[in-house]
């Protein structure tokens, strides 16, 4: 017979292992706004290390800079989605979600054809465009990674019932911050390259980011 | 006394209940995430027997039932530093149970059976007040068990364990209108499923 108000003698021995004093972690807006000093210094050191794209006059500071703020913003948006996912009683509407993944998606694709309409930049002839294209896909997907890692970090802290969809979002976010630096930095402005090779890493990202956050749910769930 | 207030006043006297019950509920998260054990005896104390209740009836009344609540509440301890004191505690275990239900459900592929147990297996989940005067609680519970499982949940949430729509809202991951909407569909079916009944046994 189970008595309904005092804990089993088994869990009592769990929670007494492993009893010491802990911090409470901040509300997820803060959780998400902790990723934005290295959000923007992906968007500033990018430009630093390798050199503003050379066109940058002839597009405009808004769609360069107001456009890549834009895009860390909404980047971050997506975090945040992530780390209320994964907290109990804190999940957003399923619709809210899909709209802000969706919008994510439209973004990429809408920044590429206003970029390609303001200055259209192609391939130099002599470079072959897949190696350009494979240069700037795993370019942008090893600016995404430090900040990927972090917000994977901060999300194995909890337990969300749609890990997949956890992870999604945070790699959504995490990608879509890095792209925003990576079309700082890349002279190309063809809609096939920028589409294909920048886009590519964003989905590739979301995608790997749910696979890894479902199998990590799983592991964690036969252990 | 208490039969001279309307639901109005009755709704604001539970909901003043549950402010201050909640206010130490917090307290007693903040001790426990201090590392108090008598906190977390307290905590349990406090909430396991409703909580108990919400599993079974998620589970509808699956063995597995009492693991999960313990399941439940090592979860809570794992991730204790994830509770902000900001937040409610009842929306957030309760968010917590169901999470872990949902992912055993997942886990286990046993959606089909577990819809499909017998009526002896009905939850105690206790009966909405509001259809209370309607039919004896029997009744109530099996018409309850034929409600869809999201317009069941919702209607529980509110009607039994006295949860506003917002929180429900976050525990199952819809906005509030569509919480609301969940659980007054459920309730006109669970009074037309009563009225059926009634009429079938006449």
């Amino acid at each position: 017979m189970i008595n309904d108000s005092t804990p089993p003698e088994a869990l009592l021995a769990k929670v007494s292992r492993d009893l010491r004093a802990v911090r409470p972690w901040p509300t997820p807006w803060r959780d998400a706004l902790r990723l934005s000093p290295l959000a923007l210094g992906i968007i500033v050191g990018l430009p630093v290390l390798v050199g503003l794209r050379r066109d940058a006059v002839a597009v405009g500071p808004f769609v360069v800079w107001g456009v890549s703020l834009i895009q860390v913003a909404l980047g971050i948006v997506l975090i945040w989605m992530a780390t209320r996912e994964g907290r109990p009683a804190r999940r957003l509407p399923r619709g809210g979600v899909r709209a802000a993944l969706a919008g994510a998606g439209f973004m990429v694709v809408a920044v590429s054809f206003v970029t390609f309409s303001k200055s259209p930049t192609h391939v130099p002839h002599g470079i072959s465009p897949w190696l350009v294209g494979m240069v700037c896909y795993f370019g942008s997907t090893v600016a995404a990674a430090p900040l990927f890692a972090l917000a994977a970090w901060f999300h194995s802290r909890f337990v969300s019932p749609r890990p997949a969809l956890a992870g999604g979002l945070y790699g959504a976010g995490a990608a879509l911050t890095a792209n925003a630096g990576w079309r700082l930095i890349c002279p190309i402005s063809t809609p096939w390259h920028v589409l294909t090779a920048h886009g590519g890493s964003v989905i590739s990202i979301t995608l790997l980011s749910a696979l890894t956050a479902h199998l990590v749910a799983l592991r964690a769930r036969r252990s | 006394m208490s039969q001279n207030l309307g639901p109005r006043q009755i709704d604001q006297g539970r909901t003043l209940a549950r402010d201050s019950q909640d206010k130490a509920l917090r307290e007693l998260m903040v001790q426990y995430q201090e590392g108090s054990l008598e906190a977390f005896r307290a905590l349990y104390a406090q909430l396991a027997p409703d909580l108990r209740r919400y599993v079974r009836f998620l589970m509808r009344g699956s063995d597995a039932a009492d693991d999960l609540l313990q399941e439940a509440f090592l979860q809570l301890h794992r991730s204790r530093a994830a509770y902000n004191p900001v937040y409610a505690v009842r929306p957030w275990m309760f968010g917590l149970a169901r999470n872990v239900c949902l992912m055993h459900r997942r886990a286990m592929r046993r959606w089909a059976t577990i819809h499909a147990v017998g009526s002896d297996l009905l939850p105690d989940v206790p009966v909405p007040a509001a259809v209370e005067r309607l039919a004896d609680a029997d009744a109530i519970r099996q018409c309850l068990a034929e409600l869809p499982t999201d317009h069941a949940e919702a209607l529980t949430l509110h009607h039994v364990w006295g949860f506003s729509f917002e929180e429900i809202a976050g525990m199952l991951g819809v906005s509030a209108v569509a919480a609301r909407a969940r659980a007054s569909r459920g309730m006109a079916r669970l009074r037309a499923e009563l009225e059926r009944l009634s009429s079938s046994r006449r």
